[in-house]
């Protein structure tokens, strides 16, 4: 599950930083920078991007600490701005574009070049990271922050089938780089003949 | 026939699909295993290790003008700020001329016969200076405001069709179009947010006069 549901921030602490106090600021930062970090990182791959990114999100979390009113947790309100953040990133006509799969190709060993400090850890990380911008922010967002196709939907400004389409096909993509070969055997594939 | 991999990833988070691919997958091994993997899957997803963020608090504090309330603002804080709010604007504006942002796009440009890379490059420029300009005064004047909203939301919309023209057939003439609105809604927005920026630093300049 997504790591912003563990964090709970105080109210005292929302109260004290809306006044303007550095010292609760700073507590807001601290319990959530690295949730923020590892969903930017996940959404963007790059360090530097995702650095420059987090200082974004908080700045516009502590900059405008009056618009959270409430409803929903505080994290999550803080997601939603990362989320958006990522986005407008990923979707900026000099980025690398958020296109559908099928136009932007496997990008396989070629979202992040090798050598810019991402971790490509496991096969899974490494199957994850070689996943299209598109792709792997909606397994992201769905299989482990919890969005429903109609919520991703609303961040792409497309359909919640066009969401669920992009999701299968992340999925297959995945299945074929952690177990090549076996997607023949699968059932999932005969509906396509 | 087989449930569609759509509909595997519907079953495994609970949600509905038609009943004859429910009663399908009921019934068939393959498909309940095909479940059971993505399930899987997903569990290993979150058990991904998070990253360490760096230590970026510094920078915030500073980018923020945080002011803690242990420690009231002096007056000559208060100066320096002002100046160098002063000083900033003053900065772009000498610099105006070498970045040609006023420039208005020639007809030529406007209708798509200027270079491309060229556009790109003054969207970029101009992203680049409006990040350098101030932040938003606090107290803002309503009609800045509503023609900020309004410049930002058109190249939003704008940013929206780049990425989805270039998802369809390249259509050079179109893109270049796309660009040329994109300076020139650009350069619009930078105007505005001078003409304010100056103006709060005039603002803040009279208010310490009257200290």
């Amino acid at each position: 599950m997504s790591t912003f549901l563990d964090v709970q921030i105080p109210v005292q602490w929302l109260r004290r930083a809306r006044a303007g106090d550095a010292v609760a600021q700073r507590s807001i930062y601290s319990a959530l920078t690295q949730p923020v970090y590892t969903l930017l990182r996940r959404l963007v791959l790059r360090p530097a991007v995702a650095e420059e990114l987090l200082q974004e999100v908080f700045l516009e979390v502590l900059r405008n600490l009056g618009a959270y009113r409430g409803a929903g947790s505080f994290a999550g309100w803080v997601r939603s701005i990362a989320v958006s953040k990522a986005l407008m990133h990923l979707r900026s006509p000099w980025h690398g574009q958020l296109l559908p799969e099928d136009a932007q190709g496997a990008r396989t060993d070629q979202a992040v070049p090798h050598g810019e400090g991402v971790d490509w850890g496991s096969d899974l990380e490494r199957a994850l990271n070689g996943l299209p911008d598109l792709s792997r922010s909606i397994v992201w967002l769905h299989d482990v922050e919890g969005y429903t196709h109609a919520e991703i939907a609303r961040l792409y400004d497309r359909t919640a089938s066009f969401s669920k389409s992009q999701l299968a096909r992340a999925h297959a993509a995945l299945r074929e780089v952690l177990e090549p070969g076996t997607g023949d055997q699968e059932c999932t594939l005969a509906s396509k003949n | 026939m087989h449930a569609r991999l759509e509909e595997l990833i519907s079953l495994r988070d609970r949600q509905p699909v038609d009943a004859a691919s429910a009663a399908h997958v009921a019934a068939c091994a393959q498909c309940a295993a095909a479940i059971q993997r993505l399930a899987a899957l997903r569990v290993e997803l979150n058990r991904l290790p998070g990253f360490t963020p760096p230590e970026l608090w510094e920078v915030i504090e500073a980018r923020l003008g945080a002011v803690s309330t242990r420690t009231p603002p002096r007056r000559w804080m208060h100066l320096a700020a002002t100046g160098s709010l002063v000083a900033l604007v003053l900065a772009l504006a000498s610099s105006l001329p070498q970045l040609r942002l006023a420039t208005p796009l020639t007809p030529g440009m406007a209708a798509g016969h200027g270079p491309l890379e060229s556009l790109v490059e003054r969207s970029q420029r101009l992203e680049a200076v409006l990040r350098q300009l101030p932040q938003r005064p606090a107290v803002e004047v309503a009609a800045n405001s509503v023609a900020i909203d309004a410049l930002q939301s058109r190249i939003e919309r704008l940013d929206m069709e780049l990425t989805s023209d270039a998802a369809g057939v390249p259509d050079p003439a179109r893109l270049q179009d796309l660009w040329s609105q994109r300076v020139s809604l650009l350069n619009s927005l930078f105007g505005v947010r001078y003409a304010e920026a100056v103006h709060a630093g005039y603002r803040a300049t009279q208010e310490e006069g009257n200290l």
